[in-house]
């Protein structure tokens, strides 16, 4: 009989057992075994001794912290009011974070509770874990906790990071300590990942989850309905890197903070994690930096210099974006500016601020988009007739002008005609029917008043 | 009978004038009659829930059969139990009346039950509801699969008392997720595991590992709940079930249900070529008796071996009875029909509207398709408990009910027929399951650390835990820390462990006839022989011809035609010993088992003419080779047996004896033949000598060639019965083979062959 090993082998079972996607080691040699290099690595790791690894953790601003669940690794910062991460300063989000009180609103749909909203800065507490893999199963494992909050208007940073899964309860515990007294957590996809990841984390290790759990200001619903149009992806690095001014230099990319961990975790050598820990701190600063833009902007705040470099796009996803959270006032100015743009892809912005406008009746404003929009659709190879539509029903019934409207609605039946058929849809012919019938009416209407 | 309808008033009366007919009757080698049988009952246990009772009272039910009352008292004394009792015997209540009566009594308390497929787990949720209902209790009953939509999860995680699943969902959605399930898992009192007899094989391995997984997850929260199992007729239920749960099991089979008469017929197509051994076609004598009882309004169902069978056998009896019945009374049932479809025939099933169905033994499980009154199947099943599965199709609490066994030209169903006591006093064969084989038990090993982490001291399977965990985290997929090891890997393991051989990655066949449409599925294994280019696919009784079939993405093009021909195809094999691990040796025979390597190549397909089933023609199929790995066992034979033989005599006798042995070997392990195969070598690399290789289709085995191993003396004393017994003058497709394959002198000399092996081997 042959050893486990090798019968495994036989089998095929080596090298697969990952599932495939194991990331390639860079450094990986050719020659001997998986078994004799692990084995090697380990041996050097113990003959570099404690002292050696004490100094790198140093070198790194990290020290062990203990309390009755065990130890773990704790690396602070602490950044003045003054430090700027981007364009933004951190100490303003001592007054931007309650400015964003109608998200956290929004986002916490419980029975209308006061707590709902941060009663300060000093209530929020930022969180960025870095995880061993992509999911929220309980085999993904959190190996750092990136935390943040203010305190006596200073920016505190505190990352807990787990030397091998033994520390993991102390790491929670701490975590724990740090929620206490504090009511909302801000995170960038928090609600679907960090938080369930670590409620998980906390049933794993023997605590029951009580209660309904941290309010949650997650920054990401919000970056989407602002840039989803915007920019060609919301991460956080896309981002920081168009619109906050962030600029990151030597950072690893964070699907690699596995690759790195998983090193850590054969040689102990603290200089893999180095990488990864400015990473995750910039995320939070980062974090901060998108808390105090988007809190600028809830509250009607945003430099007119700021808006000006806005594409009209993102002008109005950050109009629409104020409408749905009650701030109607502040959007106004922002739907106004985007009738003075002329972009590509102008009509659909201007019609969605026509339509804006029309729902509160405010006709006065509507109009010249609406005018501004037909004008395009002239000049477009691909003209849609909807602009034309809306001035004809404006003007048959708003203005009572049969005349005008006739107008305006057999441009539209000749622009609807000449749409090639591919771009027709399927909704096509009904709505040349419909604007058939328009100008039909309107035709009778104003016959019937020459009579 | 009806003169001028030419219907039977009842199935009783089409018996009578069947047994009138000697055109059939001539080919009927025996009848055997189950007596009725009156139902035994006791009354509502005392500790029955008021409710309960008023709730079983409102469907018309009084009394428990005995069955029902030891299965309800062996869960209330904490046992683990698995009910055996046919078809129709009222097996689900042996469950749900333990679980509901907990459920009254602890509003808290939680069961999760366990399906094979998503189509039993919905039938079965519509009956707890029903109870619930007639009960007038709030008890959530949810299934939870791949249809469940994401928010109605929360509220089954959250909220259900009966969860009902399947054992693919359990490993690759609720275990790696537990923490979302605490409710569940720190209240769960029972697991009900139906179809018990379906794990088995490869997919049994698998899951008697998430069993193991499922209880390590549950001593963590701190339950240990009771498994109440139920199984169709097998040798060893209590020993599998033990098996897959690794608990003591109590076992119930004393069935108290009453069942009507049963007729069990056995119909041996006639000879049209006795010198050649030539037999009518199984199938065209299939269809003359189901057209026969369809044709006098008896609700059938005809079960054939094959997909390719079983449409060929839909299309010839939709044209027979079609002026008799209308087009859309006869439906074809089987895996790769969309599930829409396959609800709409069950419940035309239910309902009578739908008078016959063609099925393959997609509906030997308890699917509810109502009591049907009679069987034809086409060939024998492969094994007696998926015959008796399928006669069970046709039986009824009152009334008679027929079964008949057309037997195809195969030496196992020509052994059979010819030897019917053997049939009836064959014991159902064993579910084997091999929960340690080393690549199943790996993976399962990684979704189990992936759930919780090891610590020193557990056990998980028979081979060493520390071992294993040491090469994972060789692997590097596992960390040791301290006592304990924690999964260290990005992968998520549970999406690279599939459960079944047939693994999802399905191949979609989509008509290109007129726009786009999917009309079916094919897996991976028989896509090559299947769905080829060039294969007449049939499905719902139309021929399609596959024009394109794309490989990488899995997707087949097909186009309707209408040709008179089926096809058939090749496979080329090819097989190496990579290490012998055992060696005996009988007199002449040497055997070995070990492991090897096998190559699979799809090469040439046949047209066969529908009716004739004669060859028109064939043509070249270019796919990939497929590689496994896997436990085999082989008889090699010493040059003495062959004494006096020239070298195409030895490969005449070595060619018969494999095709013999390999039909019977399935009969002696599990319940698929598909699952063994045998391939001789006339001179074998490894041995040197004559040799006839068996090898397990799985990759590292399931324990089957392992099996036979032991099992040589047995299978080739049943080889010289079966040889020995044929009527034929030179072999034929019964025994050795036709002559025209095997060689003028087959018969003679694989009898030769094994009788000279048999001298050596003790008895």
């Amino acid at each position: 009989m042959s050893t486990l090993r090798e019968r495994l082998i036989r089998l095929g079972a080596a090298g697969r057992a990952a599932g495939g996607d194991f990331p390639a080691r860079p450094e990986e040699r050719d020659n001997g075994t998986a078994v004799d290099d692990a084995a090697g690595r380990a041996r050097a790791g113990s003959e570099q001794g404690t002292g050696v690894r004490e100094d790198g953790w140093r070198a790194l601003g990290a020290a062990e912290a203990r309390n009755e669940w065990g130890a773990f690794l704790l690396r602070r910062e602490t950044y003045p009011p003054s430090h700027r991460h981007g364009r933004h300063r951190l100490g303003d989000l001592v007054w931007a974070l309650p400015l964003l009180a109608p998200v956290t609103e929004r986002q916490n749909r419980r029975a209308p509770d006061p707590s709902a909203r941060p009663s300060g800065a000093e209530a929020v507490l930022f969180l960025d874990l870095e995880t061993t893999g992509l999911g929220v199963g309980t085999g993904n494992f959190p190996f750092l906790i990136g935390l943040a909050y203010v305190e006596d208007g200073a920016f505190l940073v505190e990352q807990l990071f787990i030397r091998h899964p033994g520390e993991e309860p102390a790491a929670l515990a701490h975590l724990l300590d740090r929620l206490q007294g504090r009511t909302h957590l801000a995170t960038f996809n928090g609600r679907a990942f960090d938080w369930p990841l670590l409620v998980t984390r906390f049933v794993l290790n023997g605590w029951r989850p009580s209660g309904e759990g941290p309010l949650h200001l997650d920054l990401l619903p919000p970056s989407r309905a602002l840039w989803r149009n915007a920019l060609a992806s919301c991460r956080l690095s896309a981002i920081e890197e168009h619109r906050l001014g962030v600029e990151r230099e030597d950072d690893i990319p964070g699907v690699l903070a596995p690759t790195f961990y998983f090193r850590f975790l054969e040689d102990g050598n603290p200089a893999h994690m180095t990488g990864v820990l400015t990473h995750n701190e910039r995320d939070l600063l980062t974090l901060a930096s998108l808390a105090v833009h988007l809190g600028r902007l809830a509250g009607g705040l945003a430099d007119p210099r700021e808006t000006a470099e806005w594409t009209a796009a993102e002008l109005l996803g950050a109009a629409a974006w104020l409408d749905a959270h009650g701030r109607s006032e502040k959007a106004d100015p922002l739907y106004r500016e985007i009738a003075g743009r002329d972009e590509p892809g102008m009509f659909r912005w201007l019609m969605a601020a026509a339509e804006r406008w029309r729902r509160l009746g405010r006709f006065d404003e509507a109009v010249p988009l609406w005018e501004k929009a037909a004008s395009i659709a002239e000049r477009s190879a691909v003209p849609l007739p909807d602009a034309h539509i809306r001035l004809a029903v404006y003007h048959e019934h708003r203005r009572k002008d049969p005349a005008a409207a006739l107008v305006y609605a057999e441009r539209a039946l000749a622009l609807s005609a000449a749409l090639p058929l591919s771009r027709g849809s399927s909704r096509a012919p009904r709505e040349r029917e419909e604007i058939r019938r328009r100008v039909e009416r309107l035709r009778r209407k104003l016959a019937a008043s020459r009579d | 009978m009806n003169r001028w309808t030419g219907r039977a008033a009842s199935v009783e009366e089409w018996i009578a004038d069947f047994r009138s007919r000697p055109e059939f009757m001539a080919n009927v080698t025996h009848w055997h009659t189950t007596p009725a049988r009156p139902a035994r009952t006791v009354p509502f246990p005392e500790t029955l829930h008021p409710k309960l009772a008023e709730g079983l009272g409102s469907k018309g039910i009084a009394s428990l059969y005995t069955h029902q009352a030891e299965a309800f008292a062996a869960a209330r004394a904490g046992e683990h139990f698995v009910v055996v009792t046919p078809t129709a015997s009222g097996k689900t209540l042996c469950y749900n009346l333990p679980v509901l009566q907990r459920i009254l009594e602890d509003d808290s308390a939680r069961a999760l039950y366990l399906f094979p497929t998503k189509a039993l787990a919905q039938d079965q949720v519509a009956e707890l509801q029903e109870l619930a209902n007639l009960m007038d209790v709030d008890i959530k009953t949810h299934t939870y699969d791949g249809d469940t939509p994401p928010e109605v999860r929360r509220v089954v995680r959250l909220a259900g008392h009966i969860v009902v699943t399947n054992p693919d969902m359990l490993h690759s959605a609720i275990l790696p997720h537990h923490t979302k399930w605490v409710k569940l898992f720190e209240n769960l009192k029972y697991v009900v595991i139906d179809e018990l007899h379906a794990y088995r094989g490869v997919f049994g391995s698998h899951v008697a590992n998430v069993i193991r997984r499922l209880k390590r997850i549950c001593r963590f929260y701190g339950s240990r709940p009771q498994f109440l199992c139920a199984s169709a007729t097998i040798r060893n239920p209590k020993e599998h079930a033990q098996r897959l749960l690794e608990e003591p099991v109590r076992l119930i089979d004393d069935n108290g249900a009453p069942s009507g008469e049963r007729h069990f017929v056995f119909y041996n197509p006639p000879l049209v070529n006795r010198q050649l051994g030539i037999r009518a076609s199984s199938v065209l004598e299939t269809q003359k008796i189901a057209a026969d009882l369809l044709k006098s309004g008896i609700q059938t169902i005809v079960f054939a071996r094959s997909r390719v069978r079983m449409e060929i056998l839909l299309t010839y009896l939709q044209e027979l009875v079609q002026k008799d019945l209308g087009p859309k009374t006869i439906r074809g049932y089987r895996g790769g029909y969309l599930p829409r479809q396959r609800r709409e025939i069950e419940r035309g099933l239910r309902t009578g509207e739908i008078r016959g169905v063609v099925s393959t033994n997609a509906l030997e499980l308890g699917i509810d398709i109502g009591e049907l009154q009679a069987c034809v199947i086409n060939g024998y099943p492969g094994s007696v408990a998926s015959t008796l599965q399928q006669s069970g199709r046709a039986g009824r609490r009152r009334g008679s009910s027929i079964t008949i066994l057309v037997a195809g030209s195969n030496p196992l169903d020509q052994f059979l027929v010819r030897n019917p006591e053997f049939f009836f006093g064959l014991t159902p064969e064993e579910a084997r399951i091999d929960p340690d084989n080393l690549l199943i038990l790996l993976d399962q090993l990684k979704c189990a650390a992936y759930e919780l982490p090891f610590e020193a001291g557990e056990t998980f399977g028979a081979e060493s835990l520390e071992d294993m965990l040491e090469f994972l985290a060789q692997e590097r997929v596992v960390h040791r820390a301290g006592n304990r090891w924690h999964w260290m890997a990005q992968a998520f393991p549970a999406n690279n462990v599939s459960l079944r051989t047939a693994s999802p990655e399905n191949f979609v066949i989509i008509d290109v006839t007129e726009g786009h449409r999917v009309i079916g599925e094919v897996d991976r294994f028989s896509a090559p022989t299947l769905i080829h280019e060039e294969a007449i696919y049939i499905h719902e009784g139309v021929q399609y011809q596959v024009e394109k079939l794309d490989y990488p993405e899995k997707k087949a093009y097909v186009r309707q035609v209408n040709v008179d021909y089926f096809t058939d195809a090749n496979v080329a094999v090819d097989l190496k010993v990579l290490h012998a691990d055992l060696e005996e040796a009988d007199g002449l025979l040497t055997r070995q088992y070990g492991e090897i390597a096998v190559t699979a190549r799809t090469t040439i397909f046949k047209k066969i003419r529908l009716r004739t089933h004669e060859n028109i023609g064939s043509g070249p199929i270019h796919l990939p080779e497929e590689e496994l790995h896997t436990s085999g066992c082989w008889f090699a034979f010493a040059d003495e047996v062959f004494e006096g033989r020239s070298e195409s005599e030895r490969q005449t006798a070595l060619l018969g004896v494999s095709s013999v042995l390999g039909r019977l070997a399935p009969l002696h392990l599990m319940c698929d033949p598909f699952d063994i195969r045998v391939v001789p070598q006339v001179k074998a690399v490894h041995t040197k000598r004559p040799t006839i290789f068996f090898y397990d289709r799985y990759p590292g085995g399931i324990g089957l060639s392992r099996k036979l191993f032991d099992l040589h003396a047995e299978l080739l004393r049943e080889g010289e019965r079966l040889i020995a017994g044929c009527g034929c003058e030179n072999g034929c497709p019964s025994c050795v083979g036709p002559a025209d394959e095997t060689g003028e002198r087959g018969k003679e000399l694989a009898l030769e062959l094994i009788r000279r092996t048999l001298a050596g081997v003790p008895a």
